[in-house]
């Protein structure tokens, strides 16, 4: 479990990194009055929602939970 | 602004490419989206799963959500950047390819030969968008405005725009304005 935190961290990590490039390139070009702030807007909260979903959803499941293969209903 | 205005110069229109040419961009998102959604059921029907393969599931679609967001995100900022800037002194067409790759052309009226509206398919008929060509004199490159909404009323709005500037010309210099073919040599 520990291993699966880290990599989505890392994803976080490189997705925020693009995403940034995107924002700033995004500031930067737009012209006045137009849709670019919004989709900024859009994004982050997105993205920040993404995180905070996943971090609460495994907590409440049980974050040391054991992880065991799934199997076939139908072979059980 | 991603460019300044000279004196006396009014911008008369910022124009975006039509919402057509994203469509493909959203559906394809809207498929990959729904994925893990279909994925669960199927595992909660035909799956005996623990709680922390449920975990990794979790995490394994955060991550596939945050790259379609970024996917979504980049390929609509490489449309909505891709944009015309007509004012009553230039055209200014700004050709946006990802996100390191942008090229900024501009036109003015005095170049200025013929602007043609075109529309092809029944799509682009039904929807009402298409692209304008600017054809210019002299060794200037030939702008293409493409998939933007209503080009024929754009491209007159060039043509009115460009008499206008040409008229205004021929009132400052009384020996005649007309189209400079000079290629600045």
């Amino acid at each position: 479990m520990i291993l699966a935190w880290f990599i989505f961290f890392v994803f976080v990590t490189v997705f925020g990194i693009v995403g940034s490039i995107g924002v700033m390139h995004g500031k930067k070009y737009k012209i006045e009055n137009d849709l670019t702030d919004l989709a900024i807007k859009l994004y982050i909260f997105f993205m920040i929602s993404i995180v905070i979903f996943t971090i609460v959803l495994v907590i409440l499941n049980g974050p040391n939970a054991k992880i065991e293969l799934p199997i076939l209903k139908s072979l059980k | 602004m991603i460019f300044e205005t000279q004196q006396n110069e009014k911008v008369e229109i910022v124009i975006h490419r039509h919402w057509a040419a994203i469509i493909n961009l959203f559906a394809f998102v809207f498929l990959m989206a729904i994925l893990p959604i279909f994925l669960f059921f199927i595992m909660q029907n035909y799956l005996l799963i623990s709680v922390g393969a449920m975990n990794l599931f979790i995490i394994g679609s955060s991550i596939y959500y945050m790259f379609v967001i970024n996917m979504l995100f980049i390929g609509w900022l490489d449309y909505y950047l891709d944009s015309a800037v007509i004012t009553n002194e230039r055209i200014i067409d700004i050709d946006q390819n990802g996100l390191f790759n942008r090229t900024v052309s501009e036109l003015h009226y005095s170049k200025i030969q013929d602007a043609t509206g075109m529309q092809k398919g029944i799509i682009q008929s039904f929807l009402d968008f298409g692209d304008v060509q600017v054809q210019s004199a002299g060794t200037q490159k030939e702008f293409i405005l493409d998939k933007v909404p209503h080009p024929y009323k754009l491209a007159k709005l060039i043509i009115d725009l460009q008499q206008q500037e040409l008229n205004k010309l021929r009132t400052e210099n009384p020996q005649g304005a007309k189209i400079d073919e000079s290629d600045g040599v």
